[in-house]
């Protein structure tokens, strides 16, 4: 044991008397710092807006309250108050951007029909998108393989180029333990960068300090798990370091590019797309038609779904508010079948890459990063599901009052529903196996009884 | 005494070329190389292919949709119609299968309705589907990522690993200049190297010539497709001098090697992506909530058209009545009514228009930033001169949005002007415009705009900047750093 | 020591070893003389066990280590942190100065054993194998063509290195085609030709000249 520990201890010595070592690990160390920091700005910018969201509606309700002072139909009201609904980051949100890059997180709700008003993206600039971003999930996923598979194809090679590798071999009392131990050491500083990483974004992002946080970091240093494995049979197989590091660099490329565009390509040419602007085109046919109806006919379409508004009797033959929302309602009724289709289809595509990312490891970390920091895509379809609710509470409070054709005054506004963002239980995990069998998977190559390319001098 | 070599300086510089190619070729990784490259680049070009022409077909067939309900509405009031509304398709360059720049994350839909701008547009990424890590699949990426690759792969020895084996200083007393040297290995490598240029020249050509032009005949696909083989054999160059340049300063082949990966890395993934978090930090974007807001703003300032209470259009009213000289807006030859939709629509237009105009200001600057970071980073440098030839860059996209605003103005105005002229005064609520008149609209035809020579020449210079450094610290290395 | 019985060996269809039969005692520096390709490379791969014989048996009594001919070390280490480290390879742990004492003994100079690696001479890296050898308790030397780019004095340095091995009991083979310095160095010599141990003779007494008739005998006067 205390020859293990001692050649451990040597190992370690031996890599950090080489420049290159420094070299990566600072330069790993250096994007991640960069990543914290960009992260923490995007951050900081998303809580801002949360926080001004509140004094964005005072002003418009006081706009609206000075215009209708003296009280006013509440169709009105209806038609002109816009609601938020912001769904809050989740704590390790800033750790990966996930969906978040293209998913709104508020969306301002109006009365009117709500399918035309759910697909209204943010603001950005695609030239931005299309760049990418750089987050901490990023440097594990991208950054830190490339760094093990740098640090430790040479574990082989480069002693054969230094010419050392006779002597080494004539007098290690295992080779096979040889090639681990050095491989490991290496591997251990790695993933000591990671942590390093990891503690700093928990600091300087005021992240919390709990069990998800280091279950994060478990989840990173696991996807670094297969590229271990990788690192270990390309090290033994391959002869020359320009073998070895190109056999590494193939497969960096193969997994984290290769690999998951044709994932993305796979699940877009076998899924149907969700066809957001579909649902628009319908609903606006729909509403349209319905102005053009009978406006009894169409009225009559409604109290078959809601007869609870039957006693109130028919409406008169021209405008009024209980049909406009009448009318709108049937509008986004008729499209609730594409619009269930919509997320099936969205949900359908993600299931779809889930699976396939078990065969590709760095696919499934990204998803595990996502789904613990909250950007995945099942956060972004429970703020959908949270704004469609909220606009049935608009609903509840609204439709009574303006079905009754009552008159609504500015101290009425406080009475108003608003949104109560509920703190979403995390969803659950999925399972780590996959990482588990692809760090298994490439030992299945690894020359257990032949040492290749033995030396004869 | 044996004479070693009877050749002059050019004849020495030439051998020394030819032996750099056959020393290449001799390694078995350069055949794989060599095998993974065309491999990738037909896979990509392939897969690309096919979602343009998917997507050519999709948008098309929505597009049909689009107008065939545009024209079969019914009678309908004109200002009804106006939030109806209609859609705006941004074709597809021709060369977007190449390089699809920022279409897949910029709308290519856009939803066009009267007194809203910029509220609705859909594009590829809001689909969600991506479970991409470094992005897309594309031949643009194939060449501006991987072809560099293979450049460090196979040249990060020329120079350090006949330091290593010693052999630089049995050239070096052969009497061969150090410039001589570096001439030789920089040919040979080119030469050796033509096999993959070629594949990616030959891939881009047959792209561009094989996709149905969206924009209806390209005329200057020529022209664009001899910028992008330009820009991409100058920042290939550039790739070539840069590993030749390292290759010089360092004493082990295995160093080299490090340090390219290194710079590769740094260059290709780290700065781009640094580029955009730094200037989204420097010139953060309004969030949509605030550039509501912002709208809100302007519109009160400029009024109202639906509000019959609102001051502003009071004061229009009693102008108008005073230019046609009657005293009552049932009196005027014209519906009241539809000029008060045609005022309304232009302030918002207006207001849209200022608050759009600051939008676009802060994407300047922000693209500003970008150009700056450029300067670190050659495959930066190189994605935006992409991007302009391929007509797929952030420019077109603004193109986009201007010329369908413009179409949008003008259907809608149109629609306005019907109501005054259609429609009376006093059955405005109910009297409806024929039918007929729908297919007097003409269709959304987006113009493409001309490469911007601005933006191509700033990426050229600074690919030919990093060249010439490539160059210059390649030859200083070889002379000064045994 | 060293035992060789009817060895054969070939790879590549080319017969390497055809029947050499050879017994190293301990207490001996053992030359093993022959042209290039004749193969005594091969010989000193299945003693080490990095080959396996076709035929015929290899016994090698006592621990191997193995000295090739360009030693090669961690440039970026010194030479005594070299030889902790691989002696920590073969899992030898001891004070430094223990470590210490065994390279001052091969004559390495003080100052330099704390020098980068980098920077040795053949001759000290050398003595830095033999160290790593002796470091591990190795009685039985193997040494792939030592005097090749040696300096004169480094190659008497080593003659006497080998002969206080052998005189504390150990074996020590060394392959080489340099006859001048065969005389000094071993005891006893054999001649290697076209895979066959052709001349077998003790060294005592025998001039490089009278050496070189021998060889020239043993191999036929020509190397191929």
């Amino acid at each position: 044991m205390r020859t293990l520990i001692h050649q451990c201890a040597w190992e370690a010595k031996l890599a950090f008397r080489r420049s290159s070592t420094w070299v990566i690990l600072g330069l790993l160390l250096g994007a991640g710092i960069v990543s914290i920091v960009l992260s923490g700005q995007r951050s900081q910018a998303r809580t801002e807006e949360f926080r001004r969201l509140e004094g964005q509606f005072s002003e418009q309700i006081a706009k609206l309250s000075k215009r209708y002072a003296n009280g006013e139909n509440a169709g009105y009201w209806g038609y002109y108050t816009a609601f938020p609904v912001a769904s809050p980051a989740a704590p390790l949100a800033a750790l990966s951007q996930g969906v978040e890059a293209n998913a709104p997180s508020v969306n301002w709700v109006r009365l009117l029909g709500i399918e035309p008003q759910l697909y209204e993206g943010g603001i950005h600039n695609p030239l931005l998108q299309t760049l990418g971003g750089l987050d901490p999930g990023f440097v594990m996923i991208v950054l830190a393989p490339l760094a093990l598979l740098l640090m430790g194809h040479d574990v082989l090679s480069r002693d054969r180029s230094l010419g050392v590798h006779p002597l080494v071999m004539s007098h290690v009392r295992n080779r096979h333990a040889l090639i681990w131990i050095r491989l490991l050491v290496r591997s251990a500083l790695v993933f000591a960068i990671t942590a390093l990483i990891h503690l700093l974004a928990v600091f300087m992002l005021r992240l919390p300090l709990d069990l998800a946080c280091a279950k994060w970091l478990l989840t990173a240093w696991l996807g670094l798990l297969p590229w271990v494995a990788i690192t270990a049979v390309l090290a033994v197989r391959l002869k020359s370091p320009q073998a070895t590091l190109s056999g590494a660099l193939g497969m960096w490329v193969t997994l984290v590019w290769i690999l998951p565009c044709s994932i993305n390509l796979l699940v877009s040419s076998v899924t149907d797309a969700p066809e957001g602007m579909e649902l628009t085109i319908r609903q606006r046919q729909v509403m349209h038609d319905g102005w053009d109806q009978d406006r009894k006919a169409n009225y009559r379409l409604f109290l078959e779904r809601h007869p609870e508004w039957r006693h109130l009797g028919d409406v008169p033959a021209e405008f009024s508010w209980r049909w406009y929302y009448a009318m709108h309602e049937v509008a986004d009724q008729a499209v609730s079948g594409l619009a269930k289709s919509y997320v099936d289809r969205l949900q359908s595509r993600s299931d779809l890459a889930r699976r396939l990312s078990w065969f590709v490891p760095t696919c499934y970390t990204q998803l595990l990063l996502a789904n613990q920091s909250g950007t995945d895509l099942d956060s972004h379809l429970r703020h959908l599901a949270g704004v469609r609710r909220f606009h049935e509470e608009l609903k509840g409070y609204f439709f009574p009052r303006i079905f009754h054709d009552r008159q609504l005054h500015p101290s009425d506004t406080d009475g108003f529903p608003r949104h109560r963002a509920t703190p979403e239980p995390p969803s659950d995990l999925p399972s780590p196996l996959p990482l588990l069998l692809a760090a298994a998977l490439p030992l299945v190559f690894y020359p257990y009884r032949k040492f290749p390319h033995d030396p004869t001098a | 005494m044996q004479v070693i070599c009877e050749c002059n300086g050019l004849g020495r510089v030439l051998r020394v070329a030819a032996n750099e190619i056959r020393l290449t070729w001799r390694r078995k990784v350069s055949w794989y190389l060599l095998v993974s490259l065309v491999v990738l680049v037909a896979v990509a070009s392939i897969l690309s292919f096919g979602r343009h022409e998917r997507e050519q077909r999709r948008q098309a067939a929505f597009d049909q949709l689009v107008r065939e309900q545009w024209e079969g509405q019914p009678d309908r009031h004109p200002h009804r119609v106006a939030h109806y509304g209609s859609f705006a398709f941004k074709p597809k360059a021709a060369l977007s299968a190449y390089d699809p720049g920022v279409d897949s994350q910029a709308g290519r839909i856009r939803y066009l309705e009267a007194h809203r701008q910029n509220a609705l547009a859909f594009s590829e990424a809001s689909g969600f589907s991506s479970v991409s890590v470094l992005g897309e699949l594309s031949p643009a990426y194939v060449m501006e990522m991987c072809v560099p690759l293979i450049i460090v792969l196979l040249g990060y020895g020329a120079f350090a690993g006949e330091k290593e084996s010693g052999r630089a200083s049995l050239i070096r007393a052969s009497g061969l200049s150090a410039k001589g040297f570096w001439t030789g290995k920089f040919v040979g490598l080119l030469v050796a190297l033509l096999p993959f240029f070629v594949i990616g020249g030959l891939a881009i050509c047959l792209l561009g010539g094989s996709s149905p032009a969206g924009l209806a005949a390209e005329k200057d696909l020529v022209l664009r497709l001899s910028v992008l083989l330009g820009g991409l054999a100058l920042y290939w160059l550039l790739w070539l001098a840069l590993v030749l340049a390292v290759s010089g300063w360092c004493r082990t082949a295995g160093s080299a090697l490090t340090a390219l990966m290194g710079i590769w890395v740094m260059v290709s993934i780290v700065t781009p992506r640094t580029a955009s978090g730094v200037a989204a930090w420097l010139h953060p974007l309004p969030d949509k909530s605030e550039f509501a807001a912002k709208i809100a703003h302007q519109l009160d300032r400029l009024g109202d058209s639906h509000d019959p209470t609102d001051p502003v259009f009071a004061q229009f009213k009693d102008e108008v009545l005073r230019q046609h000289g009657v005293s009552r807006v049932e009196d005027l030859p014209f519906n009241y009514k539809g000029l008060v939709m045609a005022k309304g629509e232009e302030q918002s237009a207006q207001a849209f228009s200022t608050e759009l105009a600051a939008l676009r200001e802060l994407e300047h600057k922000q693209s500003g930033v970008i150009d700056l970071f450029s300067w670190l980073s050659p495959p930066l440098a190189m994605k935006r001169l992409s991007m302009l030839a391929c007509g797929t860059a952030p420019a077109n996209h603004h193109a986009f949005e201007d010329q369908s605003e413009a179409y949008r103005y003008a259907f809608v105005q149109k629609l306005n002007h019907l109501q005054q002229e259609h429609i009376s005064y006093a059955g405005n609520s109910e009297e409806k415009l024929g039918a007929e008149h729908w297919a007097h609209f003409d269709r959304f035809q987006m113009v493409a705009p001309r490469m911007d020579a601005g933006g191509l020449l700033r990426s050229a210079m600074v690919l030919g900047v990093w060249l010439a450094l490539g160059l210059g610290a390649g030859i200083y290395g070889i002379a000064f750093r045994p | 020591m060293i035992q060789l019985l009817d060895v054969h060996k070939s790879y590549q269809g080319r017969t390497v070893l055809d029947g050499v039969t050879l017994e190293i005692p301990s207490h001996r520096v053992f030359g093993l003389l022959g042209c290039n390709g004749a193969g005594k490379t091969t010989t000193l791969n299945l003693i080490l066990g990095n080959l396996v014989p076709d035929s015929g048996s290899v016994a090698v009594h006592g621990r191997t280590a193995y000295i090739p001919e360009n030693v090669a070390l961690y440039g970026e280490l010194s030479g005594l942190e070299n030889l902790v480290y691989f002696s920590a390879l073969a899992g030898v742990m001891e004070q430094k100065g223990h470590f210490r004492r065994i390279l001052l003994e091969l004559g390495l100079a003080s100052e330099a054993l704390d020098r980068r690696a980098g920077t040795y001479s053949k001759g000290m890296r050398q003595r830095v194998a033999i160290a790593i050898a002796l470091a591990k308790g190795a009685n039985v030397l193997l040494l792939d063509e030592p005097t090749s780019g040696l300096d004169p004095d480094a190659v008497v340095a080593l003659s006497q290195i080998l002969r206080k091995v052998a005189d504390q009991g150990g074996a020590v083979l060394l392959t080489t085609h340099d006859l001048w310095h065969l005389s000094l160095d071993c005891d006893e010599i054999a001649i290697l030709h076209h895979g066959r141990i052709t001349d077998q003779f003790p060294s005592s007494g025998k001039s490089a000249n009278q050496l070189s008739k021998r060889f020239m005998e043993g191999t036929g006067r020509a190397c191929q």
